[in-house]
């Protein structure tokens, strides 16, 4: 099935029950493509949150036990999952209490579409 | 710590018939894995648990439900419980 | 290379502890004599950039946690990136899919007809879902080595 990215992340969207949110960001935290639910948390989209994660992989890349690939934050009311793709960065918000393996094993779906991704769109 | 947990999972994957266990948290993060059930299935295997969970209305949290998922090299038991989910493929 | 633990290989030719004078007896096998003084000193120049890249080096190596505060880009550029990424993104108009139907070639009545598993089996799994949830429940974290370590102390 030949389909907009954007229509693959919405799909994707609806799998695992309590996923808000899935974003592609660049390196800065500035938006490429983004799908979300009704109701999450807009502060974290903000380029300002989402380039927390390229720094904060970057140092956790250097503890000694090789590449940093992903960082799960939980919160009191969301958990976010952040993967590394750098120069992009794929982020889901999800409610606390969703299945973090699920959203995990989501990712594996995805890395397709962000493969196409990245051979499409260059980052500056 | 987790001496105890490793040693279940061990004694049932030594179960004859028994081909790969697997052990999640609530969460759906892998705690043990071995043989053909991959740490990377955790998410899966407890997403099922969950959802099958959600369709027992009304007769209370405690009653959980016991999943079989059957594929033509055998099948996979799946049973959640209040603090994890287990996950048995027997042939 | 790591801060601790790191087994990566140096895949630059020269750093800080490489010798400056190539020494054939080092090379096979023998270590060289520490009273043996260098003859031919390097040049300023060669001598600063290696400086430059030991200090880089460090610098890269270094986790700097209090660096962990992006630089917050300019609202203009914000937008103008924001833009061309949608132009770029629109120009990738399909993107393949996988069908989320698992593949069968069995018919209907052959898989329905499936022996059911046994109640020795499902009480296999009661039994030990309860002795794995309870091993579960039991664990707790105990930490194997100092919880307070002196750094650096003297």
């Amino acid at each position: 099935m030949d389909e907009g990215l954007q229509a693959v992340l919405k799909k994707h969207l609806h799998l695992v029950d309590g996923l808000r949110c899935i974003s592609v960001s660049d390196r800065d935290g500035v938006q490429i493509v983004e799908v979300h639910t009704d109701h999450f948390p807009t502060g974290v989209i903000k380029p300002i949150f989402m380039g927390t994660f390229a720094i904060a992989s970057e140092q956790a890349s250097k503890l000694g036990v090789g590449k940093n690939t992903s960082i799960i934050s939980y919160y009191s009311g969301y958990q976010v999952i952040q993967f590394n793709y750098l120069p992009f960065v794929l982020t889901f918000i999800a409610d606390s209490k969703s299945n973090t393996g699920m959203l995990y094993s989501l990712e594996e779906d995805l890395r397709d579409p962000i493969g196409h991704l990245q051979a499409a769109v260059s980052v500056p | 710590m987790e001496g105890h947990l490793e040693h279940q999972v061990t004694e049932i994957s030594q179960t004859p018939g028994v081909v790969g266990v697997i052990c999640t948290d609530p969460q759906g993060l892998s705690l043990a894995a071995r043989g053909t059930l991959k740490p990377e299935s955790s998410g899966l295997v407890s997403g099922l648990a969950t959802q099958a969970a959600s369709l027992n209305l009304g007769n209370g949290e405690d009653d959980k439900p016991t999943i079989v998922v059957e594929f033509d090299t055998g099948n996979i038991l799946i049973r959640g419980q209040q603090n994890s989910t287990l996950g048995i493929h027997k042939v | 290379m790591g801060c601790c633990f790191s087994t990566e290989e140096d895949d630059q030719g020269s750093h800080e502890r490489s010798p400056l004078l190539p020494d054939s007896r080092t090379s096979a096998g023998h270590p060289a004599p520490t009273s043996s003084l260098p003859t031919n000193h390097l040049s300023k120049t060669d001598e600063e950039s290696a400086l430059n890249q030991i200090l880089q080096r460090t610098a890269n190596d270094v986790i700097d946690v209090t660096y962990v505060e992006p630089h917050s880009l300019e609202r203009s550029e914000l937008m103008g990136r924001t833009r061309e990424y949608q132009a770029q993104i629109a120009s990738l108009r399909r993107v393949k899919s996988s069908s989320a139907m698992p593949n069968s070639d069995q018919p209907p009545p052959i898989a329905l007809s499936r022996e059911l598993t046994s109640s020795a089996d499902l009480k296999f799994l009661l039994d030990r879902s309860e002795a794995t949830d309870a091993a579960v429940a039991s664990m707790e974290v105990k930490h194997g080595e100092a919880l307070v370590v002196q750094f650096a102390a003297p």
